[in-house]
């Protein structure tokens, strides 16, 4: 660890009182009532125009919170694991559950919805329990994305199913001996798309519900979300080809790196595609936007949203996602490298209070966010919480850039009284059929200096950045008399590109 | 909150006890990182592990000797195994008319579940759009679905009397060269009515509960010629058609009694 006193060194605790020392003190988390009767299980959640909270469940049910009268009330149910939703308006809404595009509304505006109508269900069920449909998100041209989970081999395929059996690779229907009670697949790969187009982004056209293919390579894709400017962005999770999970820029035609969705490719005649080896997969990849390093921010992420510009001080228009497995929202800041998009990912709204299971998101008025918590058996938690970001100024980083040499951060306001410790290591990853990877080739990061320009910190490595490698660094006792103490001073930058 | 308590004593559970792993993984290292690199689902009602591939097999065969060292002398006692719905609908929430969606046994992934009055339901497949089977007695119990992530199916509550054929594209057979297309359902007095097209044909079925009878009420727009809807097995159930005649288990209708028909099923003894 390496120390720098770049100025003299003032102790100002007397201004720093006032000032926010962690997420506590940035957010305010208040626990929000939850529907009687109901497994708390949170699957999809949006904001109505009237500021009401809609919200589908675990076993299917749809229900408003009203926030005027601060109490529940059932709106549709039904559903199959309604995992995503959209807001049409206040009658409206697009809901994608396992098995549909669903348009559902209350025509008759009594308070429950009387219409449930199929806009799209052309994608296949192996009715393995592990094809989840994620998404409804609305694209600017008015098409909705889906993201198509991949089958697990930890359990069957049902002897009836929706779509057409690739057997590819001689796996048959009839290989995978269809017998619903008994998991474990071994001769299956780990996860598998055997009937279209599971491991796929798809958008559906809203009138005509023609489904399109758009990108393959996903796994487990929680994350679908479509800016203001139509750019389309998918998270993954970490299992077998994914050594971290990941996030993603989704283009058309694409493939993102999970090899099952291969087989839906037109033209596919090279059997089963997790057999084919790393090295010839890995030519035809593109590469995520950044990992999410597994254990230290993010093991299963969720719901991507964009923050509005106002409200969220130096946060807005910055894209955030959930996470299941621990307490707190990520955040992600890209950067451009040779032409080419990469970024960093750090942890947002950590509140202590959060806890796990953060899987949906939907934005409410004046800085909330909601957050719908699940697990579905998996870690993670049930219930409803929103965070209020309370305008509380504080020390954040704006921005983080690679350099020929090292990173240039820069933050919302300069820093001063500084002393500050780099610490940090970086390493690469395997892509590989295996689950995860370890860190490969771990090394510690030394700084030859950091130096403070107004609010820009400029940090110089030892080595200069190496391709292909995750930073991992933290910045201690980056601090300023006014703000106090940087808030989330840990950043992991994948680093696919270096500067030439 | 910690994943692996040293006895698992203190609420909330989340993974299993230091002795549990010390138990089932005793002189057995190889087996042990395995679980930690993908550990799957091993317990259908617990939340599984997170991989642990990130931490590398060094620190993890370190943590396994910890682990083993740490729990030495303790002896590991299975917990008791519980298999309550705490969201089990009781009283008048059974009896009314329920729609849901869910896994279903002896149907295709994408199936309804329909209950006209809690104990009269039937199974409609929204992928041959069409009636699959009826039973008698009560509904689903959907907690095997329900208390984890899907991997089991619903059960039927009661006894199924009718099934329809296996393996037919629609009940429409005069059409079976043509796949079925579900457009969705709206509801009317609580029940679905279900909205399909194959090929030019559009066909609404209505779900109806006829003094206790389940009862479809289908109507055909379009039909250009003689339509044959095909049913299944009858040996227990009592079956009135208000159109068309049946011969051999088909029910042959004209266009124009195609346009608006019932079929009204019960079973041919009472279930109980």
């Amino acid at each position: 660890m390496i120390r720098y006193y770049l100025t003299p060194l003032m102790i100002a605790s007397s201004l720093w009182t006032a000032a926010a020392s962690g997420w506590k003190d940035i957010c305010e988390l208040t626990v929000l009532p939850n529907p009687a009767g109901v497994d708390q299980q949170y699957g999809a959640l949006g904001t109505l125009p009237n500021g009401d909270l809609i919200a589908t469940f675990h076993r299917g049910e749809i229900m408003v919170y009203s926030q005027v009268d601060k109490v529940w009330k059932k709106w549709g149910e039904g559903l199959h694991e309604p995992l995503g939703l959209h807001v049409e308006n206040q009658h409206s809404i697009v809901v994608v559950q396992r098995a549909e595009l669903t348009r559902i509304t209350d025509t008759d505006k009594d308070g429950k919805a009387d219409s449930y109508q199929a806009i799209c269900n052309s994608w296949g069920m192996s009715g393995n329990y592990h094809e989840f449909a994620f998404g409804a998100a609305k694209s600017p041209d008015g098409h909705f994305y889906v993201a198509l989970g991949t089958a697990s081999n930890g359990g069957g395929a049902r002897p009836e199913i929706r779509g057409e059996w690739s057997d590819a690779g001689g796996l048959t229907h009839e290989f995978i001996k269809p017998d619903w009670i008994s998991g474990g697949r071994p001769k299956m790969p780990r996860m598998y798309a055997r009937v279209p187009y599971r491991g796929w982004v798809v958008k559906v056209n809203p009138t005509t519900g023609e489904m399109i293919p758009v990108a393959s390579g996903l796994r487990t894709p929680h994350g679908v979300h479509v800016n203001a400017q139509g750019e389309v962005f998918v998270n993954d999770n970490q299992g077998d080809w994914l050594a971290n999970s990941k996030l993603y820029r989704i283009e058309q035609d694409k493939f993102y790196g999970h090899p099952a969705s291969l087989q839906w490719t037109k033209g596919w005649d090279k059997g089963t595609p997790s057999e084919l080896p790393a090295e010839e997969l890995d030519k035809i990849r593109s590469k995520a936007l950044c990992y999410l390093p597994q254990g230290d921010l993010a093991n299963s992420p969720t719901q991507i949203l964009t923050l509005p510009k106002e409200g969220f001080g130096p946060y807005g228009g910055d894209l955030i996602m959930g996470e299941m497995n621990q307490s707190r929202l990520v955040r992600y800041l890209p950067d451009t490298v040779n032409g080419k998009q990469q970024g960093a990912a750090l942890s947002f709204m950590a509140h202590p209070d959060l806890s796990r299971g953060n899987a949906k998101l939907s934005l409410g008025d004046d800085g909330v966010i909601y957050v719908g918590k699940t697990h579905l058996s998996w870690p993670g938690d049930s219930g409803l919480v929103s965070l209020k970001y309370n305008q509380n100024p504080h020390l954040a980083i704006d921005e983080i850039a690679l350099t020929k040499t090292g990173f240039r951060i820069t933050l919302n306001e300069a820093p001063d009284a500084t002393e500050i410790e780099l610490k940090g290591s970086r390493y690469g990853l395997l892509y590989h059929q295996k689950y995860g990877s370890p860190k490969m080739k771990l090394t510690e990061l030394k700084a030859s200096s950091i130096l403070v320009k107004g609010n820009v910190i400029e940090v110089t490595l030892e080595q200069s950045p190496v391709a292909d490698q995750i930073y991992d660094i933290t910045l201690n006792g980056v601090s300023s008399s006014k703000l106090g103490k940087l808030i989330a001073p840990r950043f992991f930058y994948t680093a696919h590109e270096v500067i030439k | 909150m910690v994943c692996h308590q040293l006895e698992n004593k203190v609420e909330p559970i989340v993974g299993p006890s230091l002795v549990e792993i010390s138990h089932i993984y005793k002189d057995n290292l190889k087996g042990y990182l395995k679980w930690c690199i993908e550990p799957g689902k091993k317990r259908k009602d617990v939340i599984q592990m997170p991989s642990m591939a990130h931490v590398g097999e060094k620190d993890l065969e370190a943590i396994y000797h910890w682990i083993m060292a740490t729990t030495k002398g303790k002896k590991y006692t299975p917990p008791k195994e519980t298999n309550f719905d705490p969201y089990m609908l009781t009283g008048d929430a059974t009896k009314r008319p329920r729609i849901q969606r869910i896994f279903l046994p002896d149907t295709s992934p994408a199936s309804i579940a329909v209950t006209i009055d809690g104990n009269h339901s039937l199974c409609w497949d929204t992928v041959s759009c069409r009636l699959r089977y009826i039973w008698i007695g009560g509904f689903i119990d959907g907690f095997p679905y329900w208390k984890s992530n899907g991997s089991s199916v619903a059960k039927l509550t009661g006894k199924v009397y009718y099934r329809s054929l296996p393996k037919l594209n629609s009940g429409f057979v005069s059409q079976n060269d043509e796949e079925p297309k579900f457009n969705g359902y709206n509801i009317i007095d609580s029940l679905p009515v279900f909205s399909y097209s194959i090929g030019s044909i559009e066909v609404t079925e209505a779900i109806q509960n006829k003094a206790g009878a389940i009862t479809l009420h289908i109507k055909v727009t379009n039909a250009k010629s003689e339509l044959k809807y095909q049913l299944g097995d009858l040996s227990e159930t009592n079956l009135i058609h208000s159109n068309g005649r049946l011969e051999n288990g088909v029910l042959i209708l004209t266009a124009k009694e195609a346009a608006s028909f019932k079929l009204t099923f019960q079973p041919k003894k009472i279930i109980k």
